[in-house]
Order: structure tokens, then C-alpha cells, then sequence
């Protein structure tokens, strides 16, 4: 039996940058790739078959060798982990083929916003989660979860899914011990928020939070938004940008490497994270590997991620995260102490054991 | 055996629902698409001109709803097409062209039928009867800041608490798509914020008069024109403490502070469950309140002019 990793929607993947989804995708292929039995693969709407990648580096994210020969399904289990709502054909092809011959599938289920929160997405994607997560029921063996809370959440709203094998692995962050690259232009002591500028990851609240900071005569810190324009907020983007009173004070960075935001981590004070929703919250556990202290909203997932190590608060409680805010930039004691904790006790699996209990669970 | 991409099967195009925003000219869509190759040009032109041209890769499950016949079949397209420049008075032609290849393969006309935002009469009258809503009036645009009362809307959902509707009236302004979506698609919110665009005056006063009371959040403002409206009518007005707005009202009303969602939300909550503080401020308001009419300010705008001359 083998596992077939599909890394379709990797090699489909045509921006520059990877987003979460597909950090977490790339992050566990390259350590899959270690363990024995695994077969990267993607499908080619051309044969209408999956076919191996027998070439294909994750860690350069090298489209070679992507003309690999057709793979047989039956007896191995094919794993699915990215974003296979976007790529319905997959799922058709597992239908179709399920029917003839006889091998079992994983799904890992990031989120399912559309449908709990769908005012942080268009209009159609609801549906389109909807029909996706009736096909997940029809056609999955086994279920792979970010976090208890995207597990109860799919659960509570999917039933019938109940039956199926389940595993929970909460997520590692930064895959690498390389060494970070500091961006042009940046200069400490700044704040960090990392995330794509939308609705869902709040960037209005903070825009109200520095615009009070100011207003009211507080020391003012500098932020740093490491995030590109994201869809239906250009609202939080033209405030955040525009705003002449705080062009000192707000830096939005497009466009960053992994290094270097890795540079951006271990070199602020400290971070915010003020995200309506998440499944999981990788900027949450990137700050804490970092040894960085970050103030976190406390909804969905976020308070598996964050644990005892960060200080929470309700995304739309504007006058808690400027008290916050206030203390941990103008107290190091405070923030020392934050840190120290995290130092001495924090710790998270990394990439490689995570890819090692999902081989367990699945073989 | 192996199934091809819709071999035999026609292109298709659906649009699915036409929202036309009068006051824009702003005409959005949804639609399917079914190309029979991967990669197909999604061009609309509307009364001969081209709108757009979109390079669709991404394919939905969702086109199985449209076209039933193509289920299990791998194409479709499902997504949001926005354009401006909807003339209304005339006959307006929209277009669909499919290019495959450069080649067009597909040709499809489209009514456009206009969907005004509901200004249904039954149901204002119905609003007016309640008694029961809390208005805020102005055009949605960002200035305005109606995302502090999506917020505080949010918020009063998510504490459970028994919340009168919010009644926007105001005209469709700059990157109002954002925050209407937001209000209107939020399970918490889409029951409790009701936007209503096209209301005349008279329709206007009255949803003043039968409100609990009136809000207005704005960021900044040269002189915050519903806050006078609304006192002028015996009507209490939360209002925002920035700029121009408190010379309006003095001491006669509550302000917050429209960059403080805490404090707001707090405010608003206080005067819902608290319904004394409102007869309190409007007794306030009558007693104190007075209006200037345009004749005073004509009036004092020539006596202006006579002092400097």
C-alpha cells in the first residue's frame, strides 16, 4: 500500500508567494517525502488520471518532472491536503474511479468559513464549500484536522461525517533553521501583524486602535502589516496606507520572503493577531517559535494556538487592545516576563513529526 | 473508460442573479461558465463596448446546480463580474463572448433586469409601526463609518442581546460593496441592518420620527447635516465627538468616539436598555434645542458679507 500525496494545487499554484494553505501543504510534502511508501502525484486533466511527480521538489517548488506516468489507485490510499474545493475535477475523478476499483482517500479539512462565516468570502462560496464537503463525506476513508476547533466546527455542522476515521495534528510553523534576511527599508522597535489584508483578518480594528493611539497622546508604535491586498478590503487598505496622520506610524509590506519574515519575527517586540476566524492561526505559532510574545483575538482556534502564552482579546474590543498594546510597548518588564515563559515552555512538533503521525495514522 | 473533458457536450454560459445598483450605475453578476477546453476568455461587453476580459482557470463545483446534465464532468466557472456605467434610461445590451484560443466560440445575450434595493412600501410602513428600529442616515462610504455600527450590530448579536433593527438610509458611495456585504451576508447581522437607498424626505422624517432613536458614527465631518435633522425633530442623536459634529448639539446629547468600538458599543446598549435616558435626552432637546433655518442662515451669511463691506 502507498500513500499518494496529491500536490496538484501546489504546481497549480501561480503566485509568487504560497499563503497559508499552501505553506502547510509544502510544509508536510517535504517531510512525507522522507517516510517510506509515499508517492508525490497531481492529476492531468489531459489523461484524466493521477500521475506520479517522480521529479518534483517541494523545497524549490520546481515544476519539473511533472510528466510523470499515470499511477493505478487501487489498494493505496491517495491524500489529499490543500484546497481541493478549487479543483472539483479531483474530486470527480475519485468518484469515478471509486466506482471501479477499490483504494481509500484522506482529506485534510483546513476550514469551513464558507459556510459558518461566509461575510469573510464571496457570495458563490458557499456553495461551492457546501457541494465540496458532500462529496468529502462521499468519497473520504479518512479526515485530517488544523485543530479541535475546525474539527467540532465541521462535525457539528456535518454529522453524518461523524463515522469517519479522524485525526487532529495542530500545526508546526517555520520549516527551516536557515538563517533569516533582514528586508530593506525596516528598522526595530516595531510591531508585527502578518496576514493578507481582508475582512476576516480584522485590519480595521487596528487601524482604529492606532488612530486612538495617536489621538490620545500615547507613545506610538511603529506596525509592520506583512500582508498583500486581499479580496473586498480595500477600505481597511486605503485607511491603513492613505491616512496622511499615520504615514509615521504603519508600514503594510507586500511581497515578503520567508526569510525575511522570519527576520521580521525574531526582531519585533512583539505581535497582534486580531483575526475574526481562523482554523488554525500560523501567525500566532510563527510568533511564539520566534520566541515573540502576541496579542491574539480570541475566537475559533485561536485560543488552541496561543494557549497560555499569549494575551487575548475580543477582535471588536478596540479599548482592551489598546490597554494591551500600551503595556507590552511601554513595559519590558511586562513583556520580559511574556517572553521568558515562552523561552522556558513553549514548544511545538515540528514538520517532520507531524508528517510522521499522519504516516502512522494512515498506514 | 475514460471521460473527456464535455465531448459532445455544448458551451454553456448562466448567469445565475443581475444586481443592478441604481445610484452607481453598477451592475454585478454571477455566473457558470463551461468551456470544453481548460482555459477559455470570458469577455461581456455591454452596449458594444467591452467591460471585461477574464482569463478563467479556476472551475466550481457549483455549475452542477446550473447545468445538471454536465455533472461529474470537470469545467465550469463560477464567479462575480462587476462593472459600471449602467445607463438607465436607455435599452441596455449586455453581451457574453467565449474566446477559445482566440477564437470565439460562444455568443450569449443577456437581460438585464434591474433589481432595485427594496424600498418595498409594506415593509417600511410595517417598520414605522414597530417603533422599534434605530436609524442612521447618510450615503455608505467609508468617511461615514457605518463598519463601527456593523461592528456594534456584531457585537450585540454575539452577547444575545434583544437588538431593534438598524435602519441605514443613505445613497451607495465608495467602496460601500465592502461594508454592505459584510452587513448583509453575516449571519449575525443580515436580519438586523436594513439599507434602504431612494427614500424621499417626507418617507425620510417620518423614519426619524418613529425611530427609537438616530446614530451617526462619521470619521469627519464639515458640518454633520443628520445630526441637526434629527434634533430638530425632537429626535436624540448618538453622535460621533469628531470634527465639526459636536458644535452642532453642544451638551444636549451622548457622543462616542467613532475610533472606539468599546465604548460605543457600550453607549448604544445603554440607550437601548435603558429607554429613559432617551425621553431624558429628548426632553433635553426640546427644551433647549433650536434649529437653525436656512432663513437665519441666509441671514446671517448677508450680515457677514455687510460687516466686511
Amino acid at each position: 500500500m502507498k500513500l499518494l500525496v496529491d500536490l496538484t494545487d501546489l504546481i497549480k499554484w501561480d503566485k509568487p508567494h504560497f499563503t497559508g494553505i499552501q505553506r502547510v501543504v509544502n510544509n508536510l510534502a517535504i517531510s512525507l517525502k522522507r517516510s517510506e511508501n509515499v508517492i508525490f502525484t497531481y492529476y492531468n486533466n489531459d489523461l484524466d488520471e493521477f500521475c506520479e511527480l517522480s521529479r518534483y521538489e517541494p523545497e524549490k517548488r520546481t515544476k519539473d518532472g511533472i510528466e510523470g506516468e499515470a499511477i493505478d489507485l487501487s489498494g493505496n490510499i491517495i491524500v489529499l491536503l490543500g484546497a481541493s474545493w478549487n479543483t472539483p475535477d479531483i474530486i470527480s475523478k475519485i468518484i469515478k474511479s471509486k466506482k471501479k476499483s477499490q483504494f481509500k482517500v484522506a482529506h485534510f479539512i483546513h476550514d469551513i468559513s464558507p459556510i459558518t462565516v461566509p461575510q469573510y468570502h464571496k457570495k458563490h462560496f458557499y456553495e461551492v464549500k457546501k457541494s465540496w464537503v458532500n462529496n468529502v463525506e462521499k468519497i473520504s476513508d479518512y479526515l485530517i484536522f488544523n485543530s479541535t476547533f475546525t474539527q467540532n466546527e465541521f462535525f457539528d455542522n456535518f454529522p453524518a461525517c461523524k463515522g469517519i476515521a479522524s485525526l487532529t495534528i495542530p500545526l508546526s510553523s517555520f520549516p527551516t533553521k536557515s538563517k533569516p534576511i533582514k528586508p530593506k527599508t525596516v528598522s526595530p522597535p516595531y510591531v508585527l501583524s502578518v496576514g493578507t489584508i481582508e475582512p476576516r483578518k480584522n485590519y480595521h480594528t487596528l487601524y482604529l486602535v492606532w488612530k486612538s493611539l495617536i489621538r490620545k497622546g500615547f507613545n506610538v508604535p511603529k506596525l509592520i502589516i506583512v500582508g498583500s491586498k486581499g479580496w473586498n478590503d480595500s477600505t481597511s487598505y486605503n485607511l491603513l496606507t492613505r491616512d496622511p496622520e499615520l504615514r509615521n506610524y504603519i508600514t503594510v509590506l507586500e511581497g515578503i520572503e520567508d526569510l525575511e519574515l522570519k527576520w521580521l519575527y525574531e526582531n519585533c517586540k512583539f505581535t497582534i493577531f486580531p483575526s475574526f476566524y481562523e482554523g488554525w492561526g500560523l501567525p500566532i505559532s510563527e510568533s511564539l517559535t520566534s520566541n515573540k510574545f502576541c496579542i491574539c483575538s480570541n475566537q475559533a482556534s485561536m485560543k488552541e494556538v496561543g494557549n497560555n502564552f499569549t494575551d487575548f482579546f475580543h477582535p471588536l474590543d478596540t479599548e482592551k487592545l489598546l490597554r494591551l498594546i500600551n503595556k507590552y510597548w511601554n513595559s519590558p518588564e511586562a513583556l520580559k516576563s511574556k517572553e521568558d515563559l515562552i523561552v522556558k515552555s513553549y514548544s511545538e512538533p515540528s514538520w517532520e513529526q507531524l508528517a510522521e503521525k499522519l504516516h502512522r495514522f494512515l498506514t | 473508460m475514460m471521460i473527456k473533458d464535455n465531448e459532445n457536450l455544448p458551451i454553456k454560459l448562466a448567469v445565475s442573479n443581475c444586481e443592478y445598483f441604481s445610484e452607481l450605475g453598477f451592475l454585478k453578476m454571477n455566473g457558470w461558465l463551461i468551456p470544453n477546453k481548460y482555459q477559455a476568455n470570458l469577455i461581456f461587453s455591454y452596449n458594444g463596448k467591452d467591460v471585461t476580459n477574464l482569463l478563467q482557470k479556476t472551475i466550481r463545483l457549483d455549475v452542477e446546480k446550473a447545468f445538471p446534465e454536465y455533472k461529474e464532468r470537470n469545467s465550469g466557472w463560477s464567479n462575480e463580474v462587476k462593472f459600471y456605467g449602467i445607463d438607465r434610461q436607455k435599452s441596455n445590451e449586455l453581451e457574453a463572448e467565449i474566446k477559445i484560443d482566440g477564437k470565439v466560440v460562444h455568443r450569449q445575450k443577456f437581460e438585464i433586469k434591474f433589481i432595485q434595493p427594496s424600498n418595498d412600501q409594506n415593509f417600511i410602513n410595517n417598520l414605522l409601526k414597530s417603533n422599534n428600529y434605530i436609524c442612521s442616515i447618510g450615503s455608505i462610504e467609508v468617511r461615514k463609518n457605518y463598519n463601527l455600527l456593523y461592528s456594534i450590530w456584531r457585537k450585540l448579536a454575539e452577547e444575545k442581546k434583544e437588538t431593534p433593527p438598524l435602519v441605514i438610509i443613505g445613497r451607495r458611495g465608495y467602496l460601500s460593496e465592502e461594508i454592505i456585504h459584510l452587513m448583509t451576508t453575516d449571519p449575525l447581522t443580515k436580519d438586523k441592518i436594513i439599507i434602504l437607498s431612494n427614500i424621499e424626505n417626507e418617507q425620510k422624517n417620518r423614519l426619524i420620527d418613529n425611530s427609537l432613536f438616530t446614530i451617526y458614527p462619521s470619521f469627519y465631518e464639515g458640518w454633520g447635516l443628520p445630526v441637526a435633522e434629527s434634533l430638530s425633530r425632537g429626535k436624540l442623536c448618538i453622535a460621533s465627538n469628531q470634527t465639526s459634529v459636536p458644535e452642532i448639539a453642544g451638551d444636549l446629547i451622548p457622543y462616542i468616539d467613532p475610533y472606539d468600538v468599546t465604548s460605543s458599543y457600550k453607549t448604544v446598549l445603554s440607550h437601548i436598555e435603558n429607554p429613559h435616558k432617551v425621553i431624558e435626552a429628548e426632553d433635553k432637546i426640546h427644551n433647549f434645542f433650536s434649529t437653525t433655518s436656512w432663513n437665519k442662515t441666509t441671514k446671517e451669511i448677508i450680515e457677514g458679507f455687510e460687516d466686511l463691506l
